[in-house]
């Protein structure tokens, strides 16, 4: 049968059309609901300025809402606002008193002559609940839903109906619709956390669950969930492994040559044992081989993270004045991890970034909103790094006094293709650096710990931890 | 807006569809473009309606129940009161019967202007 594909009307919100599967499917009817102050308006509007800016007409229906002037003026605080576009591509159009003089037949007719003239692209009708309200029976809106249903879908109008609900009930509202997307939020101690979530998109293959989102002076952004993404995502690219070295000579010969491309690597240590000064060496290497290079941190501001690696005899500023080297530096409070994620990811991509530091992996457990999530979430990162072949340290801190050496977790070692670990041992009442490799992914390594010396000309291998009564502090 | 330019004794359309929503926004939608409407869901109500009031073009869909659009569309043309009036079939799918006289067929989704501009083409005195 020669059936016609509906098309995709892209939003142009930030991660929208990737949990949407590309966008919407044009012409339908959706409902778009959330509690007061989700961002359901914001959301809408945002899409309708947009479509307009592209020249399309945009139709906002009120019901019983804000304002128009109020409306207007809370847009008006978005970058997307445009006001040249009201009135002329944008009508507001208020529809309320139809629906107190006659019901629900009297706002249908409204709507249809209404689309007859106007011919809009996309409509938006706020206060949707109001319908709902004023409907004398439950079979009277399902007429209503499914005539307004048939009335876009024939005038070929994206429709939005806002809605102050949430869930998925079994309402005519949320079934005689062609997608259902909820905007909720939550408290996280005092951090208020946006979601989203699509219930259904009839005609799309969309991304499931919840999704993360702001909304901040340019309107909404949305961070789809790593996992989700990662999911979706293809295999990996064929790729030709080579070694990556630490940047520490006698390591480097000591591990053959350092690790495989694009794989990653954890640094375990405990505080102040050197493992963010070994990923700066490993960064610094690779700098000096004209490689781009990317710092992850969360702790070290970048103007610290600079001094440190200068007392080392490690100069990384003209690599940040050539753009060889970027630093992405949130302190680990109200970061949204998706958000991170993408933002790294996008650096990744448009630098062609080939060695990548994170300093460090707990602080981004940290931010990691659901506990739950963690392993996931890090595991998505790691294969979307590999995807894209880039090779990682990541740092991660063990306690100040344990005899153990890391967390018990048996998904580290999945995270990560090789391990090494960097410790204080008490030799005869002094405290000395002591590294090993308890993992090294396709290489022979030498198995012996080794003592670690820094200076300030760096980091330097003495030779094997051959300690009588060497304890682990 | 609210007072659509229609006039009291416009065209009337005989539409002829299964589905109760699409009837109900196609009457709207025409009503507001100045046509009457009168509505059936299958092709013997359409044949009972049209006994009793002769439309001026009947928009009937293909696949419904009791009488479909194929045999109402044949019906018509062997009625020597309604052969003349202009019949457009309409269908999500392909017309599989060969020959059935319509005036006009769109396969569904139709564009509405593209409806409307057939319709006002078929009912247009001749000559015009």
């Amino acid at each position: 049968m020669n059936t016609t594909r509906i098309p995709l009307l892209h939003t142009g919100v930030p991660g929208l059309d990737h949990i949407l599967g590309g966008g919407f499917p044009a012409h339908s009817l959706y409902l778009i609901e959330g509690l007061a102050g989700s961002g359901k308006t914001t959301l809408a509007c945002q899409i309708g300025f947009e479509h307009a800016r592209q020249g399309k007409k945009v139709l906002i229906l009120t019901l019983i809402a804000e304002t128009h002037n109020k409306m207007l003026n809370h847009l008006s605080n978005f970058s997307f606002f445009d006001e040249s576009l009201v009135g002329d591509r944008i009508k507001f159009l208020g529809a309320y008193s139809e629906l107190l003089r006659g019901g629900l037949r009297p706002l249908q007719k409204l709507i249809a002559a209404t689309l007859a003239e106007q011919r809009p692209d996309i409509m938006i009708i706020d206060g949707f609940r109001t319908v709902r309200e004023a409907a004398p029976s439950d079979m009277s809106l399902s007429e209503f839903m499914l005539s307004l249903n048939s009335l876009v879908s024939t005038m070929e109008c994206t429709t939005f109906l806002l809605s102050p609900t949430e869930g998925n009930v079994a309402d005519s509202e949320n079934t005689l619709v062609d997608g259902l997307i909820e905007l909720s939020q939550y408290e996280r101690g005092l951090q208020l956390i946006r979601e989203i979530k699509v219930f259904k998109l009839r005609g799309s293959k969309h991304m499931l669950g919840r999704h993360v989102f702001e909304v901040g002076s340019d309107g909404v952004a949305i961070y789809p969930r790593l996992e989700a993404i990662n999911s979706a995502a293809g295999a990996e690219p064929p790729q030709t492994p080579f070694r990556v070295g630490f940047g520490i000579d006698g390591w480097d010969l000591l591990t053959n040559g350092g690790v495989i491309s694009g794989s990653t690597t954890a640094l375990l240590g405990n505080p102040g044992v050197g493992k963010t000064l070994m990923a700066l060496h490993f960064i610094y290497d690779g700098l000096k081989r004209g490689e781009t290079c990317l710092i992850v941190g969360f702790h070290e501001s970048p103007t610290r993270l600079l001094e440190k690696a200068r007392s080392v005899d490690i100069d990384l500023q003209p690599h940040l004045d050539s753009g060889k080297l970027q630093v992405i530096w949130n302190p680990p409070l109200e970061v949204l991890v998706d958000g991170l994620a993408q933002q790294v990811l996008h650096n990744i991509e448009q630098r062609k970034v080939v060695r990548l530091m994170v300093d460090g992996i707990d602080a981004l457990r940290e931010i990691i909103l659901h506990a739950h999530r963690t392993r996931s979430f890090l595991v998505a990162l790691v294969n979307e790094l590999r995807r894209r072949n880039v090779t990682t340290f990541f740092t991660q801190e063990l306690p100040y006094f344990a005899h153990g050496t890391a967390r018990p977790e048996a998904s580290e070692s999945m995270l990560f293709e090789n391990i090494i670990l960097m410790r204080y041992v008490d030799v005869g009442g002094v405290n000395r650096r002591q590294i090993g490799v308890l993992k090294l992914r396709e290489s022979t390594y030498d198995a012996a710990n080794h003592v670690l010396l820094i200076s300030n000309q760096g980091m330097s291998i003495e030779g094997p931890a051959s300690f009588q009564r060497a304890q682990p502090l | 807006m609210n007072s659509p330019p229609a006039s009291p004794a416009g065209p009337l359309l005989l539409l002829v569809d299964d589905e109760f929503d699409v009837l109900s926004a196609y009457s709207m939608l025409f009503e507001y473009h100045g046509y009457r409407v009168l509505t059936a869901n299958n092709g013997a109500e359409a044949l009972a309606a049209a006994a009793i009031e002769r439309p001026d073009l009947v928009l009937s869909d293909l696949m419904m129940p009791v009488m479909d659009g194929g045999r109402l569309c044949k019906a018509w043309r062997d009625d020597a009161q309604l052969r003349n009036i202009p019949f457009i079939l309409t269908s999500a799918g392909m017309i599989k019967e060969p020959a059935l006289p319509y005036d006009s067929f769109f396969k569904k989704p139709v564009r509405f202007e593209v409806l409307l501009a057939e319709i006002e083409r078929l009912i247009a005195p001749k000559g015009e």
